[in-house]
């Protein structure tokens, strides 16, 4: 059996990993644009200086030894022959599989911004390719601009400030990380970006990118006519799936990707799919978990996805760790809210007719995994006569003969 | 591998384990990696780390610094790989991982104590501890 | 980093640990390795000492209750000069023993020495310490049998004993790192045994559990001895060489008959005889009692029966032997012996002239200004209270709204006093509720003093953090108090916690407790060191588990160990037809302290704490009552007062009885004003009550 794997990101390693396991002698090739396996979720540790880039990897030394992998590194794709079972990789190469795994996951999207694409010193945060040049800008005295305040845009804000400079942010929602948290929330990263020198322009849009004759942006043009000078610009507003060498070649694309069913299989039987590569579900946990499933059922298996909770996040940005789970702005009203506030800590958990629909936990995490399981498997919770934020698994323990904990 | 057994109608939430916890790693923060609480019904629950077979905090981990030893069966836990993303307190299933309390830069991760034996194997202090035979090391 | 060794406040066990500290803060709590008594381990209340005054803290300063009832904040000056004012004028007005302090078992021996002279010596008044509702049957019992109130084991006998025989006592959950020493018990077939009326954590966790009813244990003694007797299973040798007494105990004894005692016990013959056997085949049988002995209304004589068997078995002085009075609070020893309330600082009696000649000297004061007997206890304190006489109180580190037996006669006294101090860590705690003056009070983690534990053992408390503006401890609060009373001179060699360590040691020189070659310095970083420890013997007492009794010497005159018996008597307070059953009260987990003031602010311990008060059903009671596991029941308490509980259903306590944890008020509220006769201690364990479902 001839495996291939078109990435090297969390799906990819992760699906190798479980390919290994279920099939000692199977040939594995690995694909990747990727020169090196490393975490996209922490390369603000490596533009601030905290990490190199061997501390970037979250898998094995010698990967492609250890799970005897042959690997090209560097290479694209560019097209796929199902037929011939046959992908063309854009070295000139052309390599056949008996199964195969794409795992290629995601771009950078560049709005369409008059100037925006044409400039020469615009970049994503999304790829090690896209540090280098952001360390070379980001100098003192000169004017870094990120242009999104999502979770990537904030950790390229903060590694920006590790790095030594102070950004200034530009966010089109009325306050910081709008789908993660809410103003309470969101207003103490606020101040606290404020107080370390980072401008921030909320409600605000870049409509225009002033370009010198180098196609340099020299300044960016704000929707209230705000002019930011701009030596270099970040664009974290959204991501693309890498379908683009699918075109044509008969598997089923949607509008936001690569289109496959909760065992990994696409409309090819030979041919899965994991990780962003799906533009469904684009964060870490599920590109991992996609990834073992779609491997262990190329290898014989018969597993599925079950876990299609993907509206979580944490974040931990200068030093003030925060939680996000399910929705946590619903329409005034909608919602029972209870919240609870102490100097170092904000807990709002949002709930209606006995089961939480969203919380945020602000300043103390502690032991909050529980909330995720309540949200996302809509569990009821009237019979728990506890504080809601004091809920904890005691009410539901459950242990099977192998002295697991399990969910009802 | 072995795992710790819970027996819960033996326990008495005497905190013996999460004394034990504490004492045997001794972080810097005085934080247990373990925890006992009460339900509704006052029933005292022991809420330990199960080194589950299909680790959420491991597949969630972004840096690599939670990882299934294949060998012994226990997640185990590198601080120094690990970014404090947080993401594995969240994506654990029975609430069991928190950060130490100082530096906020630890996850507190059971080991099984395998630091307190010569050969690496499992030496719970918690199971040795325990006044009520209320958690035992098993093979499973 | 640094690192420094103190010593836990909470229980009479007195655990060492490691607090290391960054920045003024603890970082870290390490059970202190290699310390005898709890080689590095403890249980979660000092593991978690350093959370106290984390969430809940009082300001630094006084406050002092205004007429429209709002506190004023004062400075530290005023607050003392103002309580120093109302003492003398109630005293000039009421009389000098018209104000009263009670103080507690918790505090350093330093701030109870300085608070009995400050209130005994100078204004001749009464101080009684919370260690009345703890540890004063065990006093008592051993003054009257051993001559002296000297404890004679070392938790050491725990590893060494073969038949470990525990009567009212549940260290499981009371005192877990002794619980810890028994599991460290290697002696081959060693057996542990239970004498309790409820099946407690450690009744199920030992080999021999006899569930008597309640309050009968001394007839089971006394039976115990009988049998003993008829059965020839005595040590001879020691009666006739170290006891006095015993021929008349042996006649008394010989009406508790077997069969009397299966009547009285609801234990079994058989049951009865194997207790005895088990008790004749040790070869190192030792005797443990808690609370179940202390508080009820025989108790000092209950005690004693302990004791009684020990003596005619020989099992004293011995390796793993002993009737042994597990103490409640961390420095009960230290209270009891120099707090200058029952007793001289050192011991000795305030009739005893060469002892007033002796202390007058070491404090450098007219023998005069001693106190000049012992005081009044603190049941007759809250009556005198009620009763009008006295006008002033002065409460430190002890929570009587909560604790005080049927304590609704002490809020009834709060609100009858004109002056009110509390003086705590927390303005919180339900006592303070009435005051008239507050002051604020640093815990133990920031201040200096010597405790005792319940092996005689001394060790150091040494400050953790360093205080913050205005902050001062409680032997400060006292001192200042003492200054703005005029004392003057009287206050020379007190002036810090060290120097009034060193009047205490000289006190005791000669004494049973002698200290005299123990330092302060000595105590830091050390093992601890259990008295006797004279001057000049230090080399032959350096072992450092030592018990006493091994020659066979009591402190008695004649140096003999006495028989002392009494006739079982009615009870006070029996069940009825319309109160039918019977309220047990006791420690309710580990991690829960007392009043619970302390470790509410433990998140381990909250984790895993009932937030209301609860007590415990026999099952079939409940399901003959029509009551589930969590309802809620209204107890009627034979005291007239009642109050609601949440049900827990177990089969652990008799279809007679409840059983109540000590940590919420409500439990307190029901129980009685009744007392042993000698020591005084309420009767907290066995109140007839009857109850409805609400």
């Amino acid at each position: 059996m001839k495996y291939v794997v078109l990435g090297s990101s969390a799906a990819g390693i992760n699906g190798i990993r479980e390919l290994r396991r279920l099939d000692p002698s199977g040939e594995i090739l690995l694909v990747s644009k990727d020169r090196a396996i490393y975490s996209r979720c922490i390369l603000h540790q490596y533009l601030g200086g905290e990490r190199t880039l061997e501390q970037l990897n979250f898998a094995e030394k010698e990967f492609d030894r250890v799970y005897r992998v042959e690997w090209k590194k560097g290479t694209g794709c560019t097209g796929i022959d199902r037929k011939a079972r046959q992908v063309f990789l854009d070295n000139g190469e052309t390599v056949t599989y008996d199964r195969l795994l794409i795992a290629t996951g995601s771009h950078t999207y560049l709005p369409d911004i008059p100037g925006l694409r044409e400039a020469v010193n615009a970049s994503g945060f999304r790829n090690l390719e896209d540090m280098a040049p952001l360390k070379e800008a980001a100098v003192p005295g000169k004017q870094v601009v990120v242009m999104g305040a999502g979770l990537v845009g904030m950790d390229c804000v903060a590694g920006l400030l590790e790095a030594g400079v102070k950004p200034v942010l530009v966010e089109t929602a009325p306050w910081m990380l709008k789908k993660q948290l809410d103003e309470t929330a969101a207003s103490r990263y606020q101040e606290a970006f404020a107080a370390r020198g980072v401008k921030q322009y909320y409600g605000q849009t870049v409509t225009r990118a002033v370009l010198d004759g180098k196609k340099q942006i020299t300044e960016l043009v704000l929707s209230d006519g705000t002019i930011l000078p701009c030596h270099w610009l970040v664009v974290t507003a959204g991501v693309r799936a890498n379908v683009e060498f699918l075109e044509g070649s008969g598997l089923a694309l949607s509008p936001l990707g690569l289109v496959y069913d909760e065992t990994g299989r696409t409309n090819d039987p030979d041919i899965y799919g994991a990780g962003d590569v799906s533009g469904a579900r684009p964060i870490w946990p599920v590109a991992v978990k996609e990834g073992i499933i779609a491997a262990s059922n190329m290898a014989g298996g018969h597993r599925k996805m079950t876990d299609f909770f993907a509206s979580k996040s944490t974040m931990n940005f200068l030093g003030i760790p925060s939680m996000s789970l399910g929705e946590v702005n619903p329409p005034e009203g909608q919602m029972e809210m209870e919240v609870r506030k102490t100097k170092d800590s904000y807990k709002k958990i949002l709930h209606k007719d006995g089961k939480i629909t969203g919380a945020v936990l602000q300043g103390d995490l502690a032991y909050g995994g529980i909330l995720q399981q309540l949200i996302a498997r809509k569990i009821d919770i009237t019979r728990v006569k506890k504080p809601v934020f004091d809920i904890d698994y005691s009410d539901f323990f459950h242990m099977d003969e192998n002295f697991e904990y399990y969910w009802d | 591998m072995y795992r710790i057994k819970i027996d819960r109608s033996r326990c008495v939430g005497c905190l013996t384990c999460v004394t034990a916890c504490v004492v045997s790693h001794q972080t810097e923060s005085s934080d247990a990696r373990n925890r006992v609480t009460i339900d509704s019904g006052t029933r005292p629950a022991p809420i330990f780390c199960r080194h589950c077979q299909h680790p959420e905090c491991v597949y969630t981990c972004m840096t690599g610094a939670m990882k299934k030893n294949p060998d012994t069966g226990y997640v185990e836990y590198d601080k120094d790989q690990c970014a404090g993303c947080y993401m594995c307190i969240m994506s654990c299933p029975y609430g069991i991982l928190k950060y130490d309390s100082i530096s906020h830069k630890e996850i507190m991760k059971c080991n099984m104590c395998v630091h307190r034996s010569e050969d690496g194997t499992a030496k719970p202090m918690c199971v040795e501890k325990c006044p009520m035979q209320a958690i035992t090391l098993e093979e499973v | 980093m640094k690192k420094i060794q103190s010593t836990c406040n909470y229980c009479a066990i007195d655990c060492n640990l490691d607090f290391y500290v960054e920045d003024n803060r603890v970082v870290k709590v390490v059970p202190t390795a290699g310390y005898p008594v709890n080689d590095g381990f403890c249980c979660i209340k000092g593991l978690s000492l350093d959370k106290q005054q984390t969430t809940v803290k009082p300001g630094s300063l006084p406050k002092i209750r205004q007429a429209d009832g709002s506190f004023r904040q004062v400075s530290w000056e005023e607050g003392f000069q103002h309580v120093a004012d109302k003492l003398k004028e109630l005293q000039a007005k009421y009389g000098p023993e018209s104000v009263a302090g009670i103080s507690t078992g918790q505090l350093t021996l330093e701030e109870f020495a300085i608070f009995g002279h400050v209130m005994r010596n100078y204004l001749k008044t009464n101080v009684d310490g919370n260690t009345r509702l703890c540890m004063a049957t065990a006093v008592v019992a051993h003054k009257q049998s051993y001559g002296f109130d000297a404890p004679g084991y070392t938790l050491q006998d725990l590893e060494l004993s073969d038949t470990i025989i525990f009567i009212g006592s549940n260290p499981v959950v009371a005192h877990p790192i002794l619980w810890g020493r028994v599991r460290n018990n290697q002696v081959p077939g060693h057996k542990v045994i239970v004498i309790d009326p409820r099946r407690s954590e450690t009744a199920m966790n030992a080999d021999y559990w006899y569930g008597l009813r309640w309050r009968s244990d001394l007839v089971l003694l006394y039976t115990v001895a009988n049998l003993l007797i008829e059965k020839d299973y005595l040590d001879h040798e020691f009666i006739e060489a170290h006891t006095e007494k015993f021929p008349e105990f042996r006649e008394f004894v010989k009406a508790y008959t077997l069969e009397r005692g299966v009547a009285d016990t609801g234990l079994s013959r058989e049951q009865i005889l194997e207790l005895v056997e088990l008790i004749h085949s040790g070869k190192r049988v030792s005797f443990w009692w808690t609370m179940g002995v202390n508080q009820g209304y025989e108790a000092v004589r209950t005690a004693q029966a302990i004791i009684n068997l020990a003596l005619m078995t020989g099992n004293m002085g011995k390796p793993g032997t002993g009737a042994n009075s597990i103490t409640g609070q961390c420095n009960a020893m230290g209270s009891r012996t120099y707090s200058n309330t029952a007793v001289f600082f050192g011991g000795g009696d305030f009739a005893n002239p060469a002892r007033r000649q002796r202390i007058a000297g070491v404090l450098g004061v007219e023998e005069s200004m001693l106190a000049e007997k012992p005081t009044k206890t603190y049941n007759q304190i809250i009556e005198g209270i009620n009763a009008g006489e006295i006008k002033g109180l002065w409460i430190l580190c002890t929570n009587p709204r909560h604790s005080w037996t049927n304590n609704e006669t002490f809020a009834s006294a709060a609100k009858k006093l004109e002056l009110f101090v509390v003086q705590d860590i927390y303005d919180t705690i339900e006592s303070a509720e009435d005051c008239t003056v507050f002051f604020p009070v640093v815990p133990g983690l920031k201040k200096e003093g010597t405790y005792i534990n319940l092996e005689r053992r001394l060790s150091a408390m040494r400050p953790v953090l360093e205080r913050g503006e205005n902050e001062i401890s409680d032997y400060e609060a006292i001192l200042g108090v003492g200054k703005a009373l005029g004392m003057g001179d009287a206050l020379k060699g007190w002036e810090t916690p060290r120097d009034c360590f060193n009047l205490m040691r000289e006190c005791s020189r000669n004494m049973p407790g002698d200290i005299t070659g123990i330092t302060w310095e000595a105590l830091e970083n050390s093992h601890g060191i259990q008295w006797p420890y004279p001057e000049g013997r230090e080399a032959e007492l350096s072992d450092d588990q030592r018990r006493l009794y091994e020659d066979g010497r009591f402190f008695t005159p004649s140096g003999k160990a006495q028989f002392v018996f009494e006739e079982v008597r009615e009870n006070p307070l029996p069940r009825t037809e319309k109160f039918p059953y019977v309220l047990n009260t006791g420690r309710g987990t580990v991690g829960q302290w007392h009043t619970q003031s302390r470790t509410r602010e433990v998140r381990f311990v909250e984790d895993v704490s009932v937030k209301g008060a609860y007590l415990y059903m026999n099952p079939e009671l409940a399901d003959q009552k029509g009551i589930r596991e969590m309802d809620r029941i209204r107890v009627y308490s034979a005291n007239g007062q009642n109050a609601l509980f949440t049900v827990k259903l177990t089969g652990n306590v008799s279809r007679e009885e409840l059983f109540a944890p000590i940590h919420y008020m409500e439990c307190n509220r029901l129980t009685p004003s009744v007392y042993d006769p000698y020591s005084k201690e309420p009767s907290y364990k066995a109140t007839p009550v009857r109850f409805e479902k609400v």
